[in-house]
């Protein structure tokens, strides 16, 4: 019931951080785009709970899912994307969703099936995508060698995201500052652990989105999210110690300063976000 | 077989540090320049170049550098060894000590692995970074072999206590050693503290002598600050974040995009200093576990550098991982503890400062990351066919080895000599024995401090310099002071040739950095860098 309870919250905030003023922040060039923009906001909200279920499935715990998905929900890059037109967003619940459906087929040859469906759907949409946005070509080796480091460096995960130089918030990474330390102890938990499919999914979206010829533009990357938020989910269960007392002390101060810098990037979305977005119209060639 | 192979390994370390320790690096960097004139000046003089009689902090070009490698020079300049060896060997010598001290501390993390102790010993024998700082005299190599040997004593003091003052003496001299120890040694202390609280109820009295040692070592460095803050902090002021206007001026910059009608409060709210700054160190901090640093591109700063790589192996990122997975699996144990938080201090200091990431600041990380990469090997080669991994993974090395020391040893020599001020040696010996016949002998300050170089390689008399040095003791925008000039020599700053050479003053011999020439200007001599690019002209007047 608890767990419900918060699960239902969590949806009701991404419902709200969504479509809060979608059509004004930032601003919208025209009506297809608004358009664009709510179908974009309901598959993040759809992401949120295929999320929920592959990490419960995955993981076995439904901490550790509500976890995830709060992560998910609140970190800006999610807000960011799922308040734009960003096609990718309705790429990610569909890969969740095929992915967390795939173990529920007993067949072994059909679970295969499922898994090479999976790969020819990232291709086609990918394919799409890439023809959506008019790319040529590919990176040279050694440009997505460089491009695959940038994308995992700190710097680009929680401190300064880049992928979308004129419709993002370069101010804010993908997740929270205050979630680093957290992601590095999920990383490593996971490692431990051989989970590796989180952890191939999140090279593999890196990979495709290292060869895209327009990088450090590289949106390509995001369904790869979920897998992060996951991760990071996976450290926040080390917030637990022995002792009761630093136990608290920790998760209050991590609250804290997660708070503030919650409402640091709210901020920073209305007022200056939206801002530079106004500012920048003539130098945006695809309105989102 | 294990005693066979780390004796090899120490024969490598020897051989990567010091053969031809004068010519890899290709030159003295000024900062090395200046520590052996400093201690070739408190050879015969008792005092440094500014006079002051044997100085807990080297005031050198203003940035005060702490004084350990200056005064473990001394005995090689007396002994006769060239400038460039007596320069470097202390560093040299201690960065081959530090390869068996990583040896018996990664023992002790690791219960006595010796496996995973000679594949850290061996990985910090090859290791770019650690080559990089031993082959020089850049102040942290000889301070990693302290702190690391001031741990390893600790360590050693669960089965003998009488150690912790050897441990004492050596935290205290890695604090004489560089700035970053300053911050690093208190925190490790306390660690250590916690870590061995035991120990403290059951060897009081040994606990209290080491903290005496310490007290004691410490006593001359703290009546040094009551004397001149500097000598603790030396550069820390400029080169801090909060001395950097950037944050400022971005606070400054959203303050005003909320507008005039925002009420002040909430502005004060959103744009603090405290998390403005506190989003900067953080971020600065992060920067340091970049991969493109780490693999790629390396520190950015000249001397710094390794041309094409990083400061670690590309082939160590796996397992770099992999033991990061290793200890983090084994966390509950005391030594990972130590290992984890001494890897997590060593980038503190450099957090604070505007140059990130900085691979000197951040040495002393070298060590835990040498041990994650020994776990890492160690584990995954018992997961793999033993004969495919032993290849794979010594071709895999080999390769990076000879490209690394093909960087270090050629690429960088011949298409970087910039980066280690290269040139100044060579202008000298030509001016040396003509300056007699001018005036004056002008050389412009743009760039290495050239000061230093004249009084190093023309070998002029320390006392007579003291006497005759004219400064100001006023620094330039990075904290930096510079010389004036002595006896005939003049080092004006902020001169252009370009204004001097219409008008040039008789009797004079003026030494012009290439940036500030002319191709077509005919000079009476003019060296060049390997690459046919001028490094310096030198112009006569007669």
């Amino acid at each position: 019931m608890k767990r419900s309870f918060l699960l239902v919250c969590l949806f009701l905030y991404t419902v709200i951080s969504r479509f809060w003023h979608i059509g004004t922040v930032p601003a919208v060039a025209s009506g297809a785009v608004l358009f664009g923009r709510y179908g974009t906001g309901f598959a993040s909200c759809l992401t949120l709970l295929s999320l929920y279920c592959f990490v419960r499935w995955y993981s076995r715990s439904t901490r550790t899912a509500l976890l995830a998905v709060w992560v998910f929900a609140v970190s800006p890059w999610a807000v960011e994307q799922g308040r734009i037109f960003s096609p990718l967003q309705i790429f990610t619940p569909i890969l969740l969703l095929l992915i967390w459906t795939a173990q529920l087929i007993r067949f072994k040859l059909l679970r295969i099936m499922r898994y090479v469906s999976i790969a020819v759907a990232t291709v086609a949409f990918y394919w799409v995508v890439w023809e959506f946005q008019k790319d040529t070509g590919i990176a040279s080796f050694s440009s997505a060698f460089s491009n695959l480091f940038a994308l995992f460096s700190p710097s680009m995960l929680f401190v300064s995201n880049t992928t979308f130089w004129w419709g993002g918030v370069r101010e804010f990474g993908m997740l929270f500052l205050s979630f680093a330390p957290f992601f590095v102890l999920g990383l490593l938990d996971l490692i431990s652990k051989k989970q590796w499919m989180v952890l191939g999914y999140v090279v593999l979206f890196g990979m495709i989105a290292s060869i895209a010829p327009q990088f450090p533009e590289g949106r390509q990357f995001y369904p790869a999210l979920p897998f992060l938020s996951y991760i990071t989910a996976a450290g926040l269960r080390h917030l637990h110690v022995r002792s009761q007392t630093v136990s608290l002390i920790l998760l209050c101060m991590f609250l804290m300063i997660w708070v503030y810098e919650d409402i640091q990037f709210w901020h920073f979305y209305a007022t200056h976000y939206s801002q530079q977005v106004r500012e920048a119209t003539d130098k945006i060639v695809v309105p989102f | 077989m294990k005693q066979i192979l780390l004796i090899l390994i120490i024969i490598l370390a020897a051989c990567s540090r010091l053969l031809w320790l004068d010519r890899f690096p290709v030159s003295l960097y000024s900062d090395e320049a200046d520590q052996a004139y400093n201690a070739i000046s408190l050879l015969k003089t008792g005092a440094d170049e500014h006079g002051s009689v044997f100085p807990i902090g080297l005031r050198s070009f203003g940035d005060w550098k702490p004084p350990l490698q200056t005064y473990l020079m001394i005995p090689f300049f007396a002994a006769g060894f060239p400038i460039e060896f007596a320069t470097r060997l202390p560093s040299a010598i201690l960065g081959i000590f530090t390869i068996l001290v990583i040896y018996r501390l990664t023992l002790y993390w690791t219960k006595g692995n010796s496996r995973a102790a000679l594949l850290a010993a061996f990985f910090l024998t090859i290791s770019p970074w650690h080559i990089l700082q031993s082959r020089s005299a850049m102040l942290v190599g000889i301070t990693l072999f302290f702190l690391s040997t001031a741990v390893l004593f600790v360590e050693k003091s669960i089965v003998r206590p009488r150690y912790l003052s050897v441990a004492a003496v050596c935290f205290a001299l890695s604090i004489y050693g560089y700035y970053a120890m300053r911050m690093i040694v208190p925190l490790m202390l306390v660690l250590l503290a916690v870590r061995f609280r035991s120990l403290l109820r059951q060897y009081p009295k040994a606990v209290l002598s080491a903290v005496g040692v310490f007290v004691t070592l410490m006593i001359p460095l703290g009546m040094a600050f009551f004397h001149e803050p500097d000598v603790v902090f030396g550069r820390a002021r400029t080169v801090s974040v909060f001395y950097d206007q950037g944050v400022r001026l971005r606070q400054w910059e959203l303050i005003t995009q909320d507008g005039v009608d925002a009420p002040a409060s909430l502005t004060n709210f959103f744009h603090t200093g405290i998390y403005m700054f506190g989003r900067n160190i953080a971020g600065r901090y992060l920067s340091h576990l970049d991969p493109r640093y780490l693999f790629l591109t390396g520190d950015t700063v000249p001397p710094f550098q390794i041309s094409g790589m990083g400061i670690v192996y590309l082939a160590d990122g796996l397992f770099l991982l992999a033991g990061s997975a290793i200890a983090f699996s084994m966390r509950f144990r005391e030594q990972m503890k130590t290992m984890g938080v001494w890897l997590l201090l060593s980038y503190l200091p450099a957090a604070f400062t505007f140059l990130t990431p900085a691979s000197n600041r951040t040495f002393s990380a070298v060590l835990p990351f040498v041990v994650l990469i020994a776990l890492g090997v160690n584990r995954l080669r018992t997961k793999m066919p033993g004969r495919l991994f032993s290849y794979s993974l010594s071709a895999a090395y080999a390769v990076s080895f000879f490209f690394f020391l093909y960087q270090y040893t050629i690429v960088m020599p011949q298409t970087y000599p910039r980066w280690w001020n290269w040139g100044w040696k060579q202008v000298v010996q030509f001016v040396g024995p003509i300056a007699h016949r001018y005036d004056a002998v002008i050389i412009f300050d743009v760039d290495g401090m050239p000061y230093i170089y004249t009084l190093l390689y023309g070998a002029v008399d320390p006392e007579t310099y003291q006497r005759e040095a004219v400064r100001t003791y006023v620094a330039d925008r990075f904290g930096y002071e510079h010389v004036e000039g002595y006896g005939t020599y003049l080092f004006p700053t902020d001169r252009r040739w370009s204004d001097v050479k219409n008008d040039p003053q008789p009797r004079t011999l003026y030494v012009v950095p290439g940036e500030m020439t002319d191709s077509r200007e005919e000079a009476l001599h003019t060296i060049y860098y390997s690459s046919g690019m001028v490094m310096a002209k030198i112009f006569s007047y007669e």
